[in-house]
């Protein structure tokens, strides 16, 4: 059994002035994906981390996209092996909600499928 | 903690933004009425609906494969198929209007596969008379996203995405909106609507082992039947069986039991001791389901409790058997290379039945109207049409039909009601009901691990063979992490996206969903589709050819039977 090491963006907008990187060691003997590797540190280590859970864990809806080694992945779907260390950040193009949830906004870009959905515009149209 | 709820004014909202969901906001719309839709993720890209196959019936006769296929032909296979348990007035509206609404979501952009002429292609799936499954490109994701972009393009539509709706604000005796939370901001907000759509799905993941998306707490029952709504036919559980079951980065993926049949791999599922368990041809659904169950409960399983999904001993050359894969479920076959590393067509995979849809939920009539003035339901999460059991291809078809029903007559009813107030103290009532999670407790516990007691014992003893003994202990179980464990969950101090919050609400609901669920397969003394008593194994068409319906009373359930409303096809001697 070796380590995953596991470096993790962190940010609240309501009380951090700066991000900052959590390191944190999860025990595997196979590879993990980077979404169990996410759960595993929800459930055992810190539940205050906060990542897009509200997803299909199917490899579909492309809700899981996060930046794994600067690259933009499916969380879901992407292998991390036993000893490998990987750095794990938001998808920096959107504006952040809290560690690695962003506001999609909520145009969701994937290499099959583009749709935007206009956010408030009901609202501002009364606003005016 | 001290805590503002914000407030909002609509003429319809919406809860739920998957298929079912986007269908009623847009029919909801186009009567010209204000909508907001919920979704407690993205709209269009959460719930069941993204993660559905390719298949949505709709009898389409001449346009389609067989010209001798028609409504009438649809809703009497519905009817045989739903095992005389659906209502005969929701199953009229949706045989009869499922081509049109499939017509709709080609106006929309969803691409069907087609013949040559332009006809609808369509596979012939179990229980259908003719081919009745049209053939939807991309799968359900493709129907899911762009009817949330149509949805989101009517300027009356106000999509909200990352709220949980948890409650239903009554007013007297009626529905006048939701309270929930923003997520994303971690801020309290209550929508108060004249008209109230449930769309948000069914209960599949209060079982551990679900084949559906982990939002599927079951919401909509528990919140109508707080609200005060029958809630109908809980006990009619579908499994699915070949849902791969480790390594756990893929747990829950489909892999089709339909293409070990002979025409596709023609392979089989082994148990532990290499013995195939299916005999050819391959039974219908519910019996494979009850023959690997079977073999799992007699200690013939694998290591992690399950059996060997196996296409390298299929007798055809393993190029054909990939292509078979790529071609039929590319998505799946694809994912399971990646996120787990193993190759389906090259080594066999450990599979097991898996919850995978909920036929009972809040009961309906044919406009979608619940038991209580202003509340609506359609979708899974809506009850009493399909019966004890759904065809393949039916979960799309009921969300597109029921959905503009159900989102059309909301409309209709909100101009005729008046603007929706609530009382404040109600309100703040049930904001500090949710905010005292914040409270330190002396003994916490936290919200993840009382989901995973109530799925563990969901997943134990609501299978599906179950039998009184064991229904009861769940029932026991249920009651003390009601009474133990949900008081004490403790949450941190977050506000923004704060999962743990998420966790807590849900499993409040959860619990309430679980323990109506093991009472009404308790209440039912027969077996039936997809409910299975060990102690009763025998159909009973005279005293259970009705719904059980649950109701609260006093602050209790309270289980009786509703009799089936039969509009043109009663049961032979009955």
């Amino acid at each position: 059994m070796a380590d995953i090491t596991a470096k993790v963006f962190r940010f609240d907008p309501t009380v951090d002035r700066m991000p900052r990187y959590e390191t944190y060691r999860i025990p595997a003997d196979e590879p993990m994906t980077v979404l169990t590797i996410l759960r595993y540190i929800r459930r055992q280590i810190d539940p205050t981390i906060s990542f897009r859970d509200y997803i299909c864990y199917k490899g579909i809806c492309a809700n899981c996209m996060v930046t794994v080694n600067g690259k933009p992945v499916r969380g879901c779907s992407t292998r991390i092996n036993p000893g490998e260390t990987v750095l794990v950040e938001p998808m920096f193009k959107h504006p952040i909600v809290k560690d690695l949830v962003v506001d999609f906004g909520t145009t969701i870009k994937s290499e099959d499928a583009v749709y935007t959905i206009r956010r408030g515009v009901f609202i501002e149209a009364r606003r005016q | 903690m001290s805590f503002v709820i914000k407030e909002v004014k609509t003429d319809v909202v919406v809860v739920g933004g998957a298929g079912a969901g986007c269908r009623a906001a847009i029919a909801a719309a186009d009567e010209g009425v204000e909508v907001v839709l919920l979704d407690k993720g993205t709209a269009g890209r959460s719930g069941a609906t993204p993660c559905a196959l390719w298949s949505i019936q709709a009898p389409f006769g001449e346009r389609g494969m067989d010209s001798r296929d028609s409504p009438e032909q649809m809703f009497r296979d519905m009817v045989v198929g739903g095992r005389y348990l659906g209502d005969q007035n929701i199953v009229e509206v949706i045989s009869h209007t499922a081509c049109d609404r499939i017509l709709d979501l080609e106006s929309y952009g969803v691409k069907f596969k087609k013949t040559e002429d332009g006809r609808f292609y369509q596979t012939p799936m179990p229980g259908q008379t003719y081919p009745r499954s049209c053939f939807i490109i991309e799968n359900g994701n493709a129907l899911s996203t762009i009817l949330a972009k149509e949805a989101s393009q009517r300027r009356n539509v106000w999509i909200r995405n990352d709220f949980l709706a948890f409650h239903i604000l009554k007013r007297g005796d009626r529905a006048v909106g939701v309270l929930g939370l923003d997520v994303k901001e971690g801020e309290l907000e209550a929508i108060l609507a004249k008209s109230v759509v449930l769309a948000s799905g069914g209960y599949t993941s209060i079982w551990d082992f679900s084949d559906n998306p982990p939002t599927m707490t079951g919401d909509a029952v528990a919140m109508a039947y707080n609200a005060g709504a029958d809630i109908v036919d809980l006990e009619f559980n579908q499994f699915y069986g070949t849902d791969v079951l480790w390594p756990p980065s893929v747990r829950g993926t489909v892999v089709l039991y339909e293409l070990l049949a002979e025409p596709f791999t023609d392979a089989n599922v082994y148990n532990s001791e290499g013995k195939p368990v299916f005999p050819k041809p391959l039974p219908i659904r519910d019996e494979a389901i009850r023959i690997m169950y079977r073999e799992i409960m007699e200690g013939r399983g694998t290591l992690h409790g399950g059996l060997w999904y196996d296409v390298t001993k299929s007798p055809k050359p393993r190029e054909e058997v990939r292509r078979i894969f790529e071609e039929m479920t590319p998505r799946h076959y694809e994912f399971i290379k990646n996120a787990a590393g193993i190759d389906l067509v090259e080594e066999p995979l450990e599979v097991a039945p898996a919850s995978h849809y909920q036929c009972g939920g809040v009961y309906i009539n044919e406009k979608g109207e619940t038991t209580v003035a202003g509340l609506f339901a359609c979708g899974e999460c809506a009850g009493n049409y399909m019966g004890a059991n759904r065809l393949a291809g039916s979960a799309l078809a009921d969300t597109q039909t029921m959905g503009a029903q159900a989102g059309r007559h909301a409309a209709l009813a909100a101009k005729k009601s008046p603007e929706p107030r609530v009382s404040r103290r109600s309100l703040e009532e049930e904001g500090s009901r949710a905010c005292s999670l914040f409270k330190k407790k002396r003994n916490p516990i936290s919200p993840q691990e009382v989901k995973e007691q109530i799925k563990r014992v969901v997943g134990r003893y609501v299978a599906p063979i179950r039998d009184a003994q064991g229904l009861k202990t769940a029932l026991n179980e249920l009651k003390r992490i009601k009474s133990k464990l949900i008081p004490n969950m403790a949450i941190p101090c977050v506000a923004k996206y704060n999962l743990e919050w998420v966790d807590a609400l849900e499993a409040n609901l959860m619990v309430e969903t679980a323990e109506l669920t093991v009472g009404s397969a308790l209440f039912r003394t027969e077996s039936r589709g997809h409910h299975f008593r060990l102690d009763h194994p025998e159909t009973d068409d005279k005293r259970w050819l009705k719904h059980t319906v649950v109701r609260m009373k006093g602050g209790k359930p309270s289980y009786f039977t509703r009799p089936v409303i039969y509009t043109r096809m009663p049961p032979q001697g009955a």
